[in-house]
Protein backbone atom coordinates (compact mmCIF):
# COMPACT_ATOMS: atom_id res chain seq x y z
CA UNK A 1 0.00 0.00 0.00
CA UNK A 2 1.58 3.23 -1.07
CA UNK A 3 0.56 6.42 0.66
CA UNK A 4 1.61 9.98 -0.11
CA UNK A 5 5.06 9.47 1.37
CA UNK A 6 7.72 11.39 -0.54
CA UNK A 7 5.16 13.21 -2.62
CA UNK A 8 5.16 16.96 -2.70
CA UNK A 9 1.99 18.99 -2.37
CA UNK A 10 1.63 19.34 -6.12
CA UNK A 11 1.91 15.60 -6.59
CA UNK A 12 -0.58 14.92 -3.83
CA UNK A 13 -3.18 17.09 -5.52
CA UNK A 14 -1.96 16.04 -8.98
CA UNK A 15 -1.35 19.60 -10.05
CA UNK A 16 1.24 21.21 -12.28
CA UNK A 17 3.55 23.67 -10.53
CA UNK A 18 1.90 26.65 -12.19
CA UNK A 19 -1.68 25.70 -11.30
CA UNK A 20 -3.86 28.67 -10.42
CA UNK A 21 -6.18 29.01 -7.43
CA UNK A 22 -9.19 27.66 -9.31
CA UNK A 23 -7.31 24.54 -10.32
CA UNK A 24 -6.10 24.03 -6.74
CA UNK A 25 -9.64 24.33 -5.47
CA UNK A 26 -10.95 21.90 -8.04
CA UNK A 27 -8.19 19.39 -7.31
CA UNK A 28 -8.91 19.65 -3.60
CA UNK A 29 -12.59 18.98 -4.15
CA UNK A 30 -11.81 15.98 -6.33
CA UNK A 31 -9.37 14.59 -3.78
CA UNK A 32 -11.99 14.86 -1.05
CA UNK A 33 -14.47 13.07 -3.28
CA UNK A 34 -12.07 10.17 -3.56
CA UNK A 35 -10.49 10.06 -0.12
CA UNK A 36 -13.41 11.31 1.99
CA UNK A 37 -14.79 8.97 4.61
CA UNK A 38 -18.01 8.36 2.73
CA UNK A 39 -16.46 7.91 -0.66
CA UNK A 40 -17.56 4.81 -2.53
CA UNK A 41 -14.33 4.79 -4.52
CA UNK A 42 -12.11 3.97 -1.57
CA UNK A 43 -14.64 2.31 0.70
CA UNK A 44 -12.68 0.29 3.28
CA UNK A 45 -9.56 0.54 1.17
CA UNK A 46 -7.66 2.30 3.92
CA UNK A 47 -7.60 1.87 7.65
CA UNK A 48 -8.94 4.82 9.63
CA UNK A 49 -5.40 5.80 10.47
CA UNK A 50 -4.25 5.68 6.86
CA UNK A 51 -7.25 7.65 5.70
CA UNK A 52 -6.67 10.22 8.43
CA UNK A 53 -3.08 10.66 7.29
CA UNK A 54 -4.07 10.95 3.65
CA UNK A 55 -6.75 13.53 4.37
CA UNK A 56 -4.37 15.49 6.54
CA UNK A 57 -1.80 15.56 3.76
CA UNK A 58 -4.44 16.69 1.28
CA UNK A 59 -5.54 19.45 3.64
CA UNK A 60 -2.00 20.65 4.21
CA UNK A 61 -1.36 20.65 0.48
CA UNK A 62 -4.51 22.63 -0.18
CA UNK A 63 -3.94 25.25 2.48
CA UNK A 64 -0.33 25.76 1.47
CA UNK A 65 -1.05 26.09 -2.22
CA UNK A 66 -3.98 28.44 -1.66
CA UNK A 67 -1.96 30.82 0.49
CA UNK A 68 0.29 32.99 -1.69
CA UNK A 69 2.98 33.47 0.95
CA UNK A 70 3.05 29.90 2.13
CA UNK A 71 3.11 28.70 -1.42
CA UNK A 72 6.02 30.96 -2.35
CA UNK A 73 7.99 29.70 0.64
CA UNK A 74 7.13 26.12 -0.19
CA UNK A 75 8.16 26.59 -3.83
CA UNK A 76 11.48 28.07 -2.70
CA UNK A 77 11.99 25.02 -0.52
CA UNK A 78 11.30 22.70 -3.46
CA UNK A 79 13.72 24.63 -5.64
CA UNK A 80 16.45 24.68 -3.00
CA UNK A 81 16.21 20.99 -2.31
CA UNK A 82 16.46 20.34 -6.03
CA UNK A 83 13.01 18.74 -6.19
CA UNK A 84 11.74 21.12 -8.80
CA UNK A 85 13.15 23.21 -11.57
CA UNK A 86 12.64 26.96 -11.00
CA UNK A 87 11.38 27.46 -14.55
CA UNK A 88 8.37 25.28 -13.77
CA UNK A 89 7.04 27.90 -11.39
CA UNK A 90 7.58 30.70 -13.91
CA UNK A 91 3.99 31.78 -14.22
CA UNK A 92 3.24 31.56 -10.57
CA UNK A 93 6.19 33.50 -9.18
CA UNK A 94 5.78 36.30 -11.68
CA UNK A 95 2.17 36.83 -10.78
CA UNK A 96 1.87 36.61 -7.04
CA UNK A 97 -1.09 38.99 -6.93
CA UNK A 98 -4.38 37.37 -6.01
CA UNK A 99 -5.38 35.44 -9.08
CA UNK A 100 -8.78 36.38 -10.50
CA UNK A 101 -11.46 33.77 -10.00
CA UNK A 102 -11.47 33.22 -13.73
CA UNK A 103 -8.48 33.77 -15.99
CA UNK A 104 -9.99 36.65 -17.88
CA UNK A 105 -8.92 37.62 -21.36
CA UNK A 106 -7.07 40.92 -21.50
CA UNK A 107 -9.81 42.70 -23.36
CA UNK A 108 -12.33 41.76 -20.74
CA UNK A 109 -10.29 43.24 -17.98
CA UNK A 110 -9.82 46.48 -19.95
CA UNK A 111 -13.51 46.66 -20.52
CA UNK A 112 -14.22 46.04 -16.87
CA UNK A 113 -11.96 48.82 -15.74
CA UNK A 114 -13.33 51.09 -18.41
CA UNK A 115 -16.94 50.54 -17.42
CA UNK A 116 -16.07 50.95 -13.79
CA UNK A 117 -14.41 54.26 -14.48
CA UNK A 118 -17.14 55.42 -16.80
CA UNK A 119 -20.04 54.56 -14.53
CA UNK A 120 -18.67 56.93 -11.91
CA UNK A 121 -19.52 59.84 -14.17
CA UNK A 122 -22.62 61.62 -12.98
CA UNK A 123 -24.85 61.43 -16.11
CA UNK A 124 -24.16 57.71 -16.52
CA UNK A 125 -24.72 57.06 -12.86
CA UNK A 126 -28.07 58.66 -13.23
CA UNK A 127 -28.91 56.66 -16.35
CA UNK A 128 -28.07 53.42 -14.57
CA UNK A 129 -30.20 54.13 -11.56
CA UNK A 130 -32.99 55.28 -13.84
CA UNK A 131 -32.86 52.10 -15.91
CA UNK A 132 -32.61 49.82 -12.92
CA UNK A 133 -35.35 51.69 -11.12
CA UNK A 134 -37.85 50.75 -13.78
CA UNK A 135 -40.00 47.67 -13.54
CA UNK A 136 -39.52 46.84 -17.20
CA UNK A 137 -36.18 46.86 -18.97
CA UNK A 138 -36.47 47.23 -22.70
CA UNK A 139 -33.81 46.50 -25.26
CA UNK A 140 -33.65 50.21 -25.95
CA UNK A 141 -32.65 50.81 -22.33
CA UNK A 142 -29.78 48.38 -22.64
CA UNK A 143 -28.72 49.92 -25.90
CA UNK A 144 -28.80 53.41 -24.47
CA UNK A 145 -26.71 52.28 -21.54
CA UNK A 146 -24.19 50.55 -23.74
CA UNK A 147 -23.83 53.58 -25.99
CA UNK A 148 -23.51 55.91 -23.05
CA UNK A 149 -20.69 53.74 -21.75
CA UNK A 150 -19.07 53.83 -25.16
CA UNK A 151 -18.94 50.09 -25.79
CA UNK A 152 -19.26 48.48 -29.20
CA UNK A 153 -21.33 45.35 -29.77
CA UNK A 154 -18.22 43.67 -31.20
CA UNK A 155 -16.44 44.25 -27.90
CA UNK A 156 -19.20 42.48 -26.05
CA UNK A 157 -18.95 39.63 -28.51
CA UNK A 158 -15.21 39.36 -27.88
CA UNK A 159 -15.79 38.78 -24.21
CA UNK A 160 -19.06 36.86 -24.07
CA UNK A 161 -19.05 35.17 -27.49
CA UNK A 162 -22.70 36.07 -27.83
CA UNK A 163 -23.12 36.70 -31.53
CA UNK A 164 -23.53 40.30 -32.66
CA UNK A 165 -26.84 39.55 -34.35
CA UNK A 166 -28.29 38.11 -31.15
CA UNK A 167 -27.12 41.13 -29.23
CA UNK A 168 -28.71 43.40 -31.81
CA UNK A 169 -31.96 41.44 -31.65
CA UNK A 170 -32.00 41.77 -27.88
CA UNK A 171 -31.46 45.50 -28.11
CA UNK A 172 -34.11 45.88 -30.79
CA UNK A 173 -36.70 43.84 -28.85
CA UNK A 174 -37.04 41.43 -31.78
CA UNK A 175 -39.34 39.11 -29.88
CA UNK A 176 -39.54 36.63 -32.72
CA UNK A 177 -35.81 36.38 -33.23
CA UNK A 178 -34.69 35.91 -29.66
CA UNK A 179 -32.97 32.74 -28.48
CA UNK A 180 -34.77 30.25 -26.23
CA UNK A 181 -35.48 31.62 -22.80
CA UNK A 182 -32.82 29.62 -21.02
CA UNK A 183 -30.17 31.07 -23.34
CA UNK A 184 -31.70 34.50 -23.32
CA UNK A 185 -31.46 34.60 -19.53
CA UNK A 186 -27.82 33.65 -19.55
CA UNK A 187 -27.05 36.16 -22.32
CA UNK A 188 -28.78 38.91 -20.43
CA UNK A 189 -26.82 38.07 -17.34
CA UNK A 190 -23.52 38.26 -19.21
CA UNK A 191 -24.58 41.52 -20.77
CA UNK A 192 -25.56 42.95 -17.40
CA UNK A 193 -22.22 41.93 -15.96
CA UNK A 194 -20.42 43.83 -18.66
CA UNK A 195 -22.60 46.89 -18.21
CA UNK A 196 -22.12 46.43 -14.47
CA UNK A 197 -25.78 46.54 -13.58
CA UNK A 198 -27.78 44.14 -11.44
CA UNK A 199 -28.05 40.93 -13.55
CA UNK A 200 -31.18 39.62 -11.83
CA UNK A 201 -33.09 42.87 -12.30
CA UNK A 202 -31.99 43.05 -15.91
CA UNK A 203 -33.18 39.53 -16.63
CA UNK A 204 -36.49 39.95 -14.80
CA UNK A 205 -37.18 43.37 -16.27
CA UNK A 206 -36.35 42.34 -19.80
CA UNK A 207 -38.39 39.13 -19.67
CA UNK A 208 -41.37 41.08 -18.34
CA UNK A 209 -41.02 43.61 -21.12
CA UNK A 210 -40.82 40.88 -23.72
CA UNK A 211 -43.84 39.13 -22.29
CA UNK A 212 -45.83 42.34 -22.60
CA UNK A 213 -44.59 42.95 -26.11
CA UNK A 214 -45.63 39.45 -27.14
CA UNK A 215 -49.13 39.78 -25.83
CA UNK A 216 -51.57 40.87 -28.53
CA UNK A 217 -52.80 44.42 -27.96
CA UNK A 218 -55.98 44.42 -25.90
CA UNK A 219 -59.10 46.01 -27.17
CA UNK B 1 0.41 -47.28 -26.10
CA UNK B 2 -1.05 -43.98 -27.20
CA UNK B 3 -2.12 -43.19 -23.68
CA UNK B 4 1.35 -43.91 -22.39
CA UNK B 5 2.83 -41.67 -25.02
CA UNK B 6 0.45 -38.91 -24.12
CA UNK B 7 1.36 -39.22 -20.49
CA UNK B 8 5.08 -39.06 -21.28
CA UNK B 9 4.50 -36.01 -23.37
CA UNK B 10 2.64 -34.40 -20.52
CA UNK B 11 5.48 -35.14 -18.15
CA UNK B 12 8.08 -33.82 -20.52
CA UNK B 13 6.14 -30.65 -20.94
CA UNK B 14 5.92 -30.24 -17.22
CA UNK B 15 9.68 -30.44 -17.00
CA UNK B 16 10.32 -28.03 -19.82
CA UNK B 17 7.95 -25.63 -18.26
CA UNK B 18 9.72 -25.68 -14.98
CA UNK B 19 13.06 -25.52 -16.70
CA UNK B 20 12.01 -22.57 -18.77
CA UNK B 21 11.36 -20.35 -15.83
CA UNK B 22 13.96 -21.49 -13.36
CA UNK B 23 13.21 -20.77 -9.78
CA UNK B 24 10.18 -18.70 -10.54
CA UNK B 25 6.78 -20.28 -10.39
CA UNK B 26 5.84 -21.73 -13.71
CA UNK B 27 2.22 -20.88 -13.19
CA UNK B 28 2.62 -17.23 -13.88
CA UNK B 29 4.82 -17.49 -16.91
CA UNK B 30 2.31 -19.71 -18.66
CA UNK B 31 0.50 -17.13 -20.79
CA UNK B 32 3.71 -16.00 -22.42
CA UNK B 33 4.56 -19.47 -23.63
CA UNK B 34 3.53 -20.20 -27.16
CA UNK B 35 0.34 -22.14 -27.64
CA UNK B 36 -0.58 -21.94 -24.01
CA UNK B 37 -4.19 -21.01 -23.45
CA UNK B 38 -5.03 -17.60 -22.08
CA UNK B 39 -6.37 -18.05 -18.58
CA UNK B 40 -8.89 -15.60 -17.23
CA UNK B 41 -9.85 -16.17 -13.61
CA UNK B 42 -12.96 -14.28 -12.57
CA UNK B 43 -13.14 -13.57 -8.87
CA UNK B 44 -14.22 -10.74 -6.68
CA UNK B 45 -14.70 -11.31 -3.00
CA UNK B 46 -18.40 -10.74 -2.62
CA UNK B 47 -21.09 -13.22 -3.54
CA UNK B 48 -23.91 -12.28 -5.86
CA UNK B 49 -22.04 -9.66 -7.86
CA UNK B 50 -22.36 -11.70 -11.04
CA UNK B 51 -19.12 -13.65 -11.34
CA UNK B 52 -20.81 -16.74 -12.79
CA UNK B 53 -23.13 -14.69 -14.97
CA UNK B 54 -20.18 -12.78 -16.39
CA UNK B 55 -18.06 -15.91 -16.86
CA UNK B 56 -20.84 -17.67 -18.75
CA UNK B 57 -21.58 -14.73 -21.04
CA UNK B 58 -17.95 -13.87 -21.72
CA UNK B 59 -17.28 -17.53 -22.51
CA UNK B 60 -20.20 -17.68 -24.91
CA UNK B 61 -19.22 -14.47 -26.70
CA UNK B 62 -15.60 -15.56 -27.06
CA UNK B 63 -16.67 -18.94 -28.41
CA UNK B 64 -18.91 -17.15 -30.92
CA UNK B 65 -15.85 -15.33 -32.15
CA UNK B 66 -14.17 -18.60 -32.96
CA UNK B 67 -12.00 -19.13 -29.90
CA UNK B 68 -12.07 -22.53 -28.32
CA UNK B 69 -13.13 -21.75 -24.79
CA UNK B 70 -13.35 -23.94 -21.72
CA UNK B 71 -15.36 -22.69 -18.77
CA UNK B 72 -14.42 -24.22 -15.43
CA UNK B 73 -16.69 -23.89 -12.44
CA UNK B 74 -14.25 -23.44 -9.59
CA UNK B 75 -16.85 -22.15 -7.19
CA UNK B 76 -16.22 -25.33 -5.26
CA UNK B 77 -19.14 -26.10 -3.03
CA UNK B 78 -21.29 -23.45 -4.68
CA UNK B 79 -21.43 -24.54 -8.28
CA UNK B 80 -24.15 -23.18 -10.48
CA UNK B 81 -22.47 -22.26 -13.70
CA UNK B 82 -24.15 -25.26 -15.38
CA UNK B 83 -27.56 -23.76 -14.66
CA UNK B 84 -26.59 -20.49 -16.34
CA UNK B 85 -25.44 -22.47 -19.35
CA UNK B 86 -28.74 -24.33 -19.50
CA UNK B 87 -27.23 -27.71 -18.61
CA UNK B 88 -29.63 -29.39 -16.27
CA UNK B 89 -27.54 -32.14 -14.78
CA UNK B 90 -24.00 -32.20 -16.08
CA UNK B 91 -22.30 -35.57 -16.16
CA UNK B 92 -19.25 -35.85 -13.92
CA UNK B 93 -16.69 -33.08 -14.01
CA UNK B 94 -13.81 -32.15 -11.77
CA UNK B 95 -14.70 -35.01 -9.43
CA UNK B 96 -13.87 -37.59 -12.11
CA UNK B 97 -10.51 -35.96 -12.66
CA UNK B 98 -9.71 -35.61 -8.98
CA UNK B 99 -10.66 -39.20 -8.13
CA UNK B 100 -8.54 -40.37 -11.08
CA UNK B 101 -11.41 -41.86 -13.09
CA UNK B 102 -10.06 -39.77 -15.95
CA UNK B 103 -6.41 -39.00 -16.49
CA UNK B 104 -6.75 -35.83 -18.44
CA UNK B 105 -8.80 -32.82 -17.51
CA UNK B 106 -10.09 -32.27 -21.06
CA UNK B 107 -11.79 -35.67 -20.88
CA UNK B 108 -14.23 -34.38 -18.29
CA UNK B 109 -15.15 -31.28 -20.29
CA UNK B 110 -18.63 -31.45 -21.77
CA UNK B 111 -19.77 -29.54 -24.85
CA UNK B 112 -22.47 -26.91 -24.45
CA UNK B 113 -25.12 -25.87 -26.97
CA UNK B 114 -22.69 -23.19 -28.12
CA UNK B 115 -20.05 -24.52 -30.47
CA UNK B 116 -16.46 -24.02 -29.34
CA UNK B 117 -17.58 -23.69 -25.74
CA UNK B 118 -16.94 -26.57 -23.35
CA UNK B 119 -17.66 -26.74 -19.71
CA UNK B 120 -16.17 -28.49 -16.69
CA UNK B 121 -18.50 -28.77 -13.75
CA UNK B 122 -17.73 -29.18 -10.09
CA UNK B 123 -21.30 -30.06 -9.20
CA UNK B 124 -20.67 -33.69 -8.35
CA UNK B 125 -17.63 -33.08 -6.22
CA UNK B 126 -17.96 -34.23 -2.65
CA UNK B 127 -19.51 -31.93 -0.10
CA UNK B 128 -16.10 -31.29 1.36
CA UNK B 129 -14.62 -30.18 -1.94
CA UNK B 130 -14.42 -26.55 -0.82
CA UNK B 131 -11.42 -27.59 1.26
CA UNK B 132 -9.45 -29.02 -1.61
CA UNK B 133 -6.21 -30.73 -0.57
CA UNK B 134 -3.06 -28.95 -1.53
CA UNK B 135 -1.81 -31.79 -3.72
CA UNK B 136 -5.14 -31.94 -5.55
CA UNK B 137 -5.08 -28.23 -6.10
CA UNK B 138 -1.59 -28.31 -7.56
CA UNK B 139 -2.56 -31.19 -9.81
CA UNK B 140 -5.64 -29.32 -10.95
CA UNK B 141 -3.74 -26.11 -11.69
CA UNK B 142 -1.16 -28.03 -13.71
CA UNK B 143 -3.92 -29.73 -15.66
CA UNK B 144 -5.71 -26.44 -16.33
CA UNK B 145 -2.56 -24.95 -17.80
CA UNK B 146 -2.30 -27.85 -20.19
CA UNK B 147 -5.84 -27.80 -21.53
CA UNK B 148 -5.86 -27.82 -25.33
CA UNK B 149 -7.84 -24.67 -26.10
CA UNK B 150 -7.42 -20.94 -26.69
CA UNK B 151 -8.98 -19.54 -23.59
CA UNK B 152 -9.95 -20.81 -20.17
CA UNK B 153 -12.36 -18.93 -17.97
CA UNK B 154 -12.26 -19.82 -14.29
CA UNK B 155 -15.41 -18.98 -12.42
CA UNK B 156 -14.27 -18.54 -8.83
CA UNK B 157 -16.24 -18.57 -5.64
CA UNK B 158 -16.81 -15.69 -3.26
CA UNK B 159 -14.52 -15.03 -0.36
CA UNK B 160 -10.77 -15.04 0.01
CA UNK B 161 -10.10 -18.70 0.77
CA UNK B 162 -6.53 -19.47 -0.26
CA UNK B 163 -7.72 -22.02 -2.82
CA UNK B 164 -9.72 -19.30 -4.52
CA UNK B 165 -6.70 -17.01 -4.38
CA UNK B 166 -4.43 -19.66 -5.88
CA UNK B 167 -6.80 -20.18 -8.77
CA UNK B 168 -6.96 -16.43 -9.23
CA UNK B 169 -3.17 -16.24 -9.31
CA UNK B 170 -2.87 -18.81 -12.11
CA UNK B 171 -2.93 -15.73 -14.32
CA UNK B 172 -0.96 -12.57 -13.85
CA UNK B 173 -3.91 -10.52 -15.00
CA UNK B 174 -6.95 -11.87 -13.19
CA UNK B 175 -10.30 -10.17 -13.43
CA UNK B 176 -12.38 -9.22 -10.44
CA UNK B 177 -16.00 -8.25 -10.54
CA UNK B 178 -17.77 -5.86 -8.25
CA UNK B 179 -20.94 -3.82 -8.22
CA UNK B 180 -21.12 -0.11 -7.40
CA UNK B 181 -22.09 -0.73 -3.79
CA UNK B 182 -20.03 -0.21 -0.64
CA UNK B 183 -20.33 -3.86 0.38
CA UNK B 184 -19.05 -5.16 -2.94
CA UNK B 185 -16.28 -2.58 -3.13
CA UNK B 186 -15.20 -3.36 0.42
CA UNK B 187 -14.95 -7.06 -0.36
CA UNK B 188 -13.19 -6.40 -3.65
CA UNK B 189 -10.47 -4.45 -1.87
CA UNK B 190 -10.18 -7.23 0.69
CA UNK B 191 -9.87 -9.73 -2.12
CA UNK B 192 -7.14 -7.69 -3.84
CA UNK B 193 -5.18 -7.35 -0.63
CA UNK B 194 -5.50 -11.06 0.09
CA UNK B 195 -4.39 -11.97 -3.43
CA UNK B 196 -1.51 -9.58 -3.03
CA UNK B 197 -0.31 -11.12 0.20
CA UNK B 198 -0.69 -14.61 -1.21
CA UNK B 199 1.34 -13.65 -4.26
CA UNK B 200 4.03 -12.13 -2.11
CA UNK B 201 4.24 -15.28 -0.04
CA UNK B 202 4.48 -17.37 -3.20
CA UNK B 203 7.31 -15.25 -4.52
CA UNK B 204 9.20 -15.50 -1.28
CA UNK B 205 8.73 -19.21 -0.77
CA UNK B 206 9.69 -20.06 -4.36
CA UNK B 207 12.82 -17.97 -4.53
CA UNK B 208 16.12 -17.72 -2.71
CA UNK B 209 15.17 -15.45 0.14
CA UNK B 210 16.78 -15.33 3.56
CA UNK B 211 15.72 -18.13 5.89
CA UNK B 212 14.07 -15.78 8.37
CA UNK B 213 11.93 -14.28 5.63
CA UNK B 214 10.99 -17.72 4.35
CA UNK B 215 10.15 -18.96 7.82
CA UNK B 216 7.91 -16.00 8.44
CA UNK B 217 5.99 -16.84 5.26
CA UNK B 218 5.72 -20.55 5.96
CA UNK B 219 4.51 -20.09 9.49
CA UNK B 220 0.89 -20.87 8.81
CA UNK B 221 -0.31 -19.72 12.21
CA UNK B 222 0.88 -16.20 11.60
CA UNK B 223 -2.42 -14.81 10.42
CA UNK B 224 -1.70 -11.19 11.10
CA UNK B 225 1.19 -11.04 8.67
CA UNK B 226 0.72 -8.09 6.38
CA UNK B 227 2.25 -6.94 3.16
CA UNK B 228 4.23 -4.17 4.82
CA UNK B 229 5.52 -6.56 7.48
CA UNK B 230 6.88 -8.83 4.78
CA UNK B 231 8.51 -5.97 2.94
CA UNK B 232 10.07 -4.80 6.19
CA UNK B 233 11.44 -8.28 6.83
CA UNK B 234 12.94 -8.40 3.37
CA UNK B 235 14.45 -4.94 3.82
CA UNK B 236 15.98 -6.04 7.09
CA UNK B 237 17.38 -9.44 6.19
CA UNK B 238 17.46 -9.47 2.42
CA UNK B 239 18.02 -5.94 1.16
CA UNK B 240 19.46 -7.29 -2.07
CA UNK B 241 16.19 -8.98 -2.92
CA UNK B 242 14.01 -5.93 -2.43
CA UNK B 243 14.08 -4.86 -6.05
CA UNK B 244 13.38 -8.39 -7.19
CA UNK B 245 10.39 -8.56 -4.87
CA UNK B 246 9.04 -5.24 -6.07
CA UNK B 247 9.52 -6.18 -9.71
CA UNK B 248 7.78 -9.49 -9.21
CA UNK B 249 4.84 -7.98 -7.42
CA UNK B 250 4.55 -5.28 -10.06
CA UNK B 251 4.05 -7.96 -12.66
CA UNK B 252 0.82 -8.99 -11.02
CA UNK B 253 -1.93 -7.08 -12.75
CA UNK B 254 -5.57 -6.63 -11.76
CA UNK B 255 -8.39 -6.00 -14.16
CA UNK B 256 -11.91 -5.30 -13.08
CA UNK B 257 -15.48 -5.08 -14.25
CA UNK B 258 -18.26 -3.06 -12.63
CA UNK B 259 -21.45 -5.04 -12.91
CA UNK B 260 -25.08 -4.01 -12.44
CA UNK B 261 -24.33 -0.45 -13.38
CA UNK B 262 -27.38 1.76 -13.03
CA UNK B 263 -28.07 5.14 -14.51
CA UNK B 264 -27.88 6.78 -11.11
CA UNK B 265 -24.31 5.58 -10.54
CA UNK B 266 -21.42 7.98 -10.96
CA UNK B 267 -20.29 7.25 -14.50
CA UNK B 268 -16.66 7.90 -13.64
CA UNK B 269 -16.60 5.45 -10.73
CA UNK B 270 -14.61 2.79 -12.58
CA UNK B 271 -11.98 5.22 -13.76
CA UNK B 272 -11.73 6.69 -10.28
CA UNK B 273 -11.20 3.29 -8.68
CA UNK B 274 -8.59 2.51 -11.29
CA UNK B 275 -6.73 5.75 -10.66
CA UNK B 276 -6.78 5.39 -6.91
CA UNK B 277 -5.67 1.74 -7.04
CA UNK B 278 -2.85 2.52 -9.43
CA UNK B 279 -1.78 5.19 -7.02
CA UNK B 280 -1.82 3.12 -3.86
CA UNK B 281 -1.00 -0.44 -4.94
CA UNK B 282 2.26 -1.56 -6.48
CA UNK B 283 0.42 -3.45 -9.21
CA UNK B 284 -1.14 -1.95 -12.29
CA UNK B 285 -4.94 -1.87 -12.44
CA UNK B 286 -7.04 -1.84 -15.54
CA UNK B 287 -10.73 -1.03 -15.78
CA UNK B 288 -12.35 -3.25 -18.40
CA UNK B 289 -15.71 -1.53 -18.33
CA UNK B 290 -19.09 -1.44 -16.74
CA UNK B 291 -22.03 -3.67 -17.49
CA UNK B 292 -25.41 -2.03 -17.56
CA UNK B 293 -28.06 -3.29 -15.18
CA UNK B 294 -30.92 -4.92 -17.04
CA UNK B 295 -34.06 -6.22 -15.41
CA UNK B 296 -34.40 -8.93 -18.04
CA UNK B 297 -31.28 -10.65 -16.73
CA UNK B 298 -33.37 -12.37 -14.07
CA UNK B 299 -35.80 -13.61 -16.71
CA UNK B 300 -33.04 -15.00 -18.87
CA UNK B 301 -31.55 -16.82 -15.89
CA UNK B 302 -34.99 -18.20 -15.01
CA UNK B 303 -35.48 -19.42 -18.56
CA UNK B 304 -31.87 -20.75 -18.56
CA UNK B 305 -30.87 -18.69 -21.57
CA UNK B 306 -27.66 -16.74 -21.85
CA UNK B 307 -28.59 -13.10 -21.71
CA UNK B 308 -26.12 -11.82 -24.28
CA UNK B 309 -27.33 -14.35 -26.82
CA UNK B 310 -30.98 -13.79 -26.04
CA UNK B 311 -30.78 -9.99 -26.20
CA UNK B 312 -27.74 -9.27 -28.36
CA UNK B 313 -28.83 -5.69 -29.02
CA UNK B 314 -29.28 -4.68 -25.38
CA UNK B 315 -26.91 -2.16 -23.81
CA UNK B 316 -25.81 -4.92 -21.45
CA UNK B 317 -24.78 -7.16 -24.34
CA UNK B 318 -22.95 -4.28 -26.02
CA UNK B 319 -21.06 -3.67 -22.77
CA UNK B 320 -20.15 -7.36 -22.73
CA UNK B 321 -18.80 -7.26 -26.24
CA UNK B 322 -16.63 -4.26 -25.42
CA UNK B 323 -15.09 -6.27 -22.59
CA UNK B 324 -14.58 -9.32 -24.81
CA UNK B 325 -12.67 -7.07 -27.23
CA UNK B 326 -10.12 -6.51 -24.50
CA UNK B 327 -10.03 -9.98 -23.00
CA UNK B 328 -10.21 -12.37 -25.91
CA UNK B 329 -6.96 -13.93 -27.09
CA UNK B 330 -5.55 -11.92 -29.96
CA UNK B 331 -4.96 -14.91 -32.19
CA UNK B 332 -7.91 -16.83 -33.57
CA UNK B 333 -8.11 -20.54 -32.93
CA UNK B 334 -5.48 -22.58 -34.66
CA UNK B 335 -6.83 -26.06 -34.64
CA UNK B 336 -3.51 -27.61 -35.50
CA UNK B 337 -2.06 -26.47 -32.22
CA UNK B 338 -2.09 -29.84 -30.51
CA UNK B 339 -0.19 -31.54 -33.30
CA UNK B 340 2.40 -28.80 -33.53
CA UNK B 341 3.21 -29.38 -29.91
Amino acid sequence: MKTFENQNYYEILKLPFDADAVAVQRAYREALEIYGENSLVTYELFSDEQRGDLLQAIDEAYHTLMDEDKRATYNQMLIHSGLADPSLFARKTEKPAAAPARPAPVKHRDLQAWVKQKSKEEPIKQLISETMGKDLVAGDDLKRLREALGIEISEIYEVTRISASTLRNIEANQVNNLPAEVFLKSFLKSLAQILQVDPQRTVDGYLKYIALARRPPRK
Amino acid sequence: MMALFAQCRGMCRGITLRGACGAREFVTIAPQLKNMPVIIPIGGGKGGVGKSFISANLGALMAKRGHRVILIDLDLGGSNLHTLLGIKSPPGGLDRFLDKTENRLEQVAVPTHISNLSFISSLHCSMEIANLYHAQKVKLIHAILRLPCDCILLDLGAGTHFNTLDFFLTSEAGVFVCTPEPTAIENAFRFIKAAYLRKLKQIISRNAFHKIVKDAVQDGGNQALRYTDLVDLVLKYDPGMEMFLRDSIRRLQFRFILNQFRKSTDSTLGEKIKTVCNRHFYSPFEFLGQIDFDERVTDSILSKNLFTLQYPESKTAIDFRAIVDQLAPKRVASHTMVQVR
